[in-house]
Formats: structure tokens, C-alpha cells, sequence
């Protein structure tokens, strides 16, 4: 079935759309990612204009994440301290990022710039994500073995000495203390993975979830129960001002093409909360790790193979 | 108005001769109106001349200030380097006719009126070589081309009878919205004869126009809107579809 978005101005396959958000609320259910970075690309490859699917994602990311956030929050795996602080950042992030969409837009690099910006934090998450997921198999897989043959591995190493960027930021000033994370961490470190996370909502369109999560784990150092539930409110709050910005300043919000995405996307994150069961721990990080490496070479190939028109046009 | 096309029509099968035929046309529709289930459209023009004559008809759409970019290769990276911004370039450009146009306009003419997709010229906003601005005209115009906004019929526009002729023009799904107008030229023996123009309208309805003024007019509230359609949505499928 085809249908007509009022604001990019053109027809799509309303299925298409659908089955995307379908997928895109399946990988959010599961990972607790808003699943942007597979929306985005995808818009852009059907023909609808950058600057709308970026805008337009803004909404569907509130519908993604909201349905994903229920259900950690009657579990109650939520620090609300703690995404209170990122949003913060996340508000200026997404303010700043409005404006250096805008300008690109103007110079025409918008898409050289979307396409770039995915490929480097696609590929450097994906990589590092497989890396660390890999090295855990294989010291799974050696304990296992050497259990049958003698006495316990004594595995544990000697602690490491702490790096100087480790102590640097201890040393940060704002301290506070985080009760439900039990964690006494300066107040500019979620501030500033907020403020990324604000960033890449309004000039990428994605929650920069796959970004903010392995952030939470290795850098703030949150309990990882929390930390899926506490991104999400982060997502959800930071992308919720972006749809407006986008909205106001550059009229790039197709609420007809957000519903079709919606309506996917909450059918979808249902069946992947429910997979999420299944789906634990390394397995699911090593899943992720492939899924988003793959849309980044994707991308890649995309921006060195020669384009088939090397003129483009956009009318003012 | 379709009816008053069909009633014309008949008359000229029932009395060829009798009717006066003063050059003229007539749209199907003058208002193409779009709605969700919109995914392109097909006009029909009816038209009389006299006989023996050429006929060309131009539907051109509003005129947009449009940059065309060039890519190069840097690092390996294609990225967009040359660019030209054109003044008033018709965002839809459709010419029919009734034979080959070359075959019976000069160049001159051809270029007078913008008749044919190489004999347009586009203003570019600074000073540029004449081999750059063909250049990127000429890419402009074969852009234009593969998205389906401009087009050339050779040979599209039909005569019924030696008086009455009648052309269809496409309009795709991503068809610029706004005023368009319809031009027709009536050559004979190479000479422009008789010129006549149409206003043509492209507007959404309905829904679809609701959404897209709404957005336009009161973006602030559209994005209040849209963030709780999606919270609203997500509510609602979670009660749904919730298993306790």
C-alpha cells in the first residue's frame, strides 16, 4: 500500500516503513538501543530526504523507547538521579546540534556528514564491542576446560594499576553521590555522555543508545541492570526536544511517516522485550556488536565506491 | 470538467466540418488534488486547432531556486565539492508534442519559448564560465529527468480528428505542489501561429493538507503533537499487548 507524507511531499511503501519499525523495536525491546541507526540509513536509501528522516526519527524514538522504559521501570531498573544529570547535558547537546545540522544542510554536506559521522562511531562501537565480547567466549571457554582437568583456575589477575586518565578522572570536581547506582562519581561525566548523547540525536536522528550503554558500563561504571532502563529515560527526554527543534526551526517532522514507523516499532519492542529473556549478557552484546558493524561497513562501501550520478540536486 | 470535454468532443464527431475550430485547450481537471492515496496522477488535455497544424504543449511547474552539487573524490571519499545555485528553475517541466519539435521550430524559437529540454536556460545566482554552467545545466536537467519531474513526448500529443488533439502528462508521486501553468503552441509551416496559456494547481487535501499546514503554521504544537502521538501509541500498545 502506498501512502502520501504530507511533509517530505512524496509516496512510500507503507509496509516497508512498517516492517523497518518493526525491526528497529525489536532491537530496542531486546538491546535497550533506540535502533536509529538502522532507521536513518534506511529512510535516506528509500528516498526520503535526510533532513526528514533525521526529524521525523526524533518521534519515533520517543515511541520506541517510551514502550521499551515500562517495563524496566516496574522492575525498577532505573536511576533517575543519574538520567536526571545526562538529560541536562543531553538538552544543551541537542540545542547545539540543531543549529550545526542546519548548517550543513546549508553547505551541502549534510549527508557526507551523516554518512561519516555513522561510520566512525558504528564502526569504533561495533568493533570494540565484538572485541570485548570475544575475549569473554574465550575465557569462558578456557575455564569450562581446565575445570575438568585440575583444580579451579585461578584466573583472577593482580588489580591493575589505575591509568593516569582513570585517576584523572576521579579527581574531577562535583562529586555526587548516586544511591540507586551506588556510585560516587563526578556529576560532569554523565553530563558529558549526555551531551554526546543530545549531539547525535539531532544531527544523526538516533538515541545514540549503542554509544550511551557501553558509555554507562565502561566509563561511568553503572551497574549494567540499570543502565538499559536508565538510557532509555535519557533517549526518550533528549529525543522528545528534538522533535520539537526540528519541528520549529527546520519543518522536517512527518508525523504521518512517524505513526507508520510507531506503529512497527511498538509491535516490535513487545516481541523484543519478551526475546530479551532469552537473548543475555555477552550473547546479546556480541549479537549487537555484529549487527551494528555491519551497517557501518555498509556505509563505508557507500561512501568510496563511485556514485552512480555524480551530480546531486536540491531545490531551495 | 471532464464532462464539457466529452461533450466537445462529441460535437466535433457528430459535426467535423461545422464547428469553427479556434485554437484552444481544456484540463481535465484544473486542480490536481492530493490525499494520503496520492501516488501520481494522469491529466488529460483536450485541445482544437486548426488543420495541418504542430502542436506543443508545456506544463511547467513553480519556480525554485535549486543548487546543483558536484562530487569529486577526496581520500577516496566522494564528497560534494563544485556547486551552482540556478534562479527560478520549474520544479516540473513536461513537453508534449504533436511531432518531433526540431522538426518544425528553429532553433531561435525553440529557445524563445524554452521549448525542449535543451533549449532551457537557467540564470545561475554568480558569474560562471559558459562551460561550467552547461555543465551543471545539462546535469540539472538529466537529474530532473531520472527522478520523473521533467520529461519530453515527442510524438504525445494525438489528433482525434485533423481539428481536435488530446495529450496525457504524468505527474509522479513526488510531484511539486503549487501553481503550474499550462502552455500551448500552435505552429504552422514552422510559424508560431497561436500561443495560449492555462493555470494549473497542485494542492494536498484533506488529511494530508491538514497535517502538512499545521506543521507549517504552528510547528511549536506539531512537535508537541507529535511527541505525544508517540507517547500516546506506545501507552497504548504496551496495555495491548501486555501479557498479565
Amino acid at each position: 500500500m502506498q501512502i502520501y507524507l504530507p511533509i517530505a511531499e512524496m509516496a512510500v511503501n507503507a509496509e516497508s516503513i512498517a516492517l523497518l519499525g518493526a525491526i528497529v523495536g525489536i532491537i530496542s525491546g531486546v538491546f535497550g538501543v533506540g535502533g536509529g541507526f538502522l532507521t536513518t540509513p534506511f529512510l535516506i536509501f528509500m528516498g526520503i530526504p535526510p533532513a526528514v528522516a533525521v526529524g521525523t526519527q526524533a518521534s519515533q524514538l520517543v515511541a520506541s523507547s517510551s514502550t521499551a522504559v515500562i517495563g524496566h521501570w516496574r522492575k525498577r531498573n532505573v536511576d533517575f538521579k543519574m538520567a536526571g544529570v545526562m538529560i541536562a547535558g543531553g538538552m544543551v547537546g541537542t540545542i547545539g546540534g540543531i543549529y550545526i545540522f542546519k548548517l550543513l544542510n546549508y553547505i551541502g554536506q549534510i549527508d557526507l556528514a551523516i554518512s561519516v559521522l555513522y561510520v566512525v562511531f558504528l564502526c569504533s562501537v561495533g568493533f570494540m564491542m565484538l572485541r570485548e565480547t570475544i575475549g569473554t567466549f574465550i575465557l569462558h571457554y578456557r575455564i569450562k576446560h581446565r575445570k575438568n582437568d585440575e583444580a579451579p583456575a585461578t584466573e583472577s589477575q593482580p588489580p591493575r594499576e589505575p591509568s593516569r586518565f582513570s585517576k584523572w578522572i576521579r579527581n574531577l570536581p562535583y562529586k555526587t553521590h548516586f544511591k540507586t547506582s551506588k556510585l560516587h562519581i563526578s556529576a560532569l561525566l554523565p553530563l558529558s555522555v549526555g551531551l554526546v548523547g543530545g549531539l547525535m540525536v539531532s544531527i544523526m536522528g538516533i538515541g545514540a543508545g549503542f554509544l550511551l550503554v557501553p558509555a554507562m558500563i565502561y566509563f561511568l561504571r553503572m551497574p549494567p541492570l540499570l543502565v538499559v532502563g536508565t538510557s532509555l529515560l535519557q533517549i526518550i527526554v533528549t529525543s522528545a526536544v528534538a522533535c520539537i527543534m526540528h519541528a520549529t526551526a527546520n519543518q522536517t517532522v512527518d508525523m504521518v511517516l512517524a505513526l507508520t514507523l510507531i506503529c512497527g516499532s511498538v509491535v516490535g519492542a513487545q516481541i523484543g522485550v519478551r526475546l530479551s529473556k532469552y537473548i543475555k549478557g555477552t550473547m546479546a552484546r556480541f549479537i549487537l556488536g555484529m549487527i551494528i558493524s555491519l551497517v557501518g561497513l555498509r556505509l563505508a562501501v557507500d561512501l568510496v565506491i563511485e556514485p552512480t550520478s555524480l551530480y546531486s540536486i536540491v531545490v531551495r | 470538467m471532464m464532462r464539457y470535454c466529452w461533450i466537445i468532443l462529441a460535437l466535433f464527431f457528430i459535426f467535423p466540418s461545422q464547428v469553427y475550430a479556434a485554437f484552444d485547450i481544456e484540463i481535465s481537471e484544473p486542480e490536481l488534488e492530493i490525499s494520503s492515496g496520492f501516488t501520481g496522477d494522469t491529466l488529460t488535455l483536450f485541445g482544437s486547432a486548426t488543420p495541418n497544424s504542430d502542436i506543443v504543449i508545456l506544463v511547467k511547474g513553480p519556480e525554485k531556486d535549486t543548487v546543483i552539487r558536484r562530487k569529486i573524490q577526496v581520500f577516496s571519499l566522494w564528497i560534494h565539492a563544485e556547486s551552482v545555485v540556478f534562479h527560478s528553475v520549474p520544479s516540473y517541466y513536461n513537453i508534449a508534442s504533436s511531432s518531433s519539435i526540431s522538426m518544425f521550430t528553429d532553433a531561435d524559437t525553440r529557445k524563445q519559448y524554452g521549448l525542449g529540454l535543451n533549449s532551457l536556460s537557467f540564470k545561475p545566482s554568480s558569474e560562471i564560465t559558459p562551460e561550467k554552467q552547461s555543465r551543471f545545466q545539462e546535469a540539472l536537467v538529466q537529474n530532473k529527468q531520472l527522478s520523473g519531474l521533467y520529461s519530453l513526448a515527442p510524438n504525445a500529443v494525438t489528433f482525434v480528428n485533423d481539428q481536435l488533439f488530446r495529450t496525457r502528462i504524468y505527474m509522479p508521486s513526488h510531484v511539486p505542489l503549487g501553481d503550474y501553468t499550462i502552455e500551448a503552441f500552435m505552429f504552422q509551416n514552422g510559424q508560431l501561429i497561436e500561443q495560449k496559456q492555462k493555470p494549473f494547481r497542485i494542492k494536498q487535501v484533506g488529511l494530508t493538507a491538514k497535517v502538512h499546514d499545521f506543521a507549517l503554521n504552528d510547528p511549536f504544537w506539531y512537535g508537541i503533537c507529535a511527541i505525544l502521538l508517540a507517547l500516546f501509541s506506545s501507552l497504548l500498545a504496551t496495555l495491548l499487548l501486555r501479557r498479565d
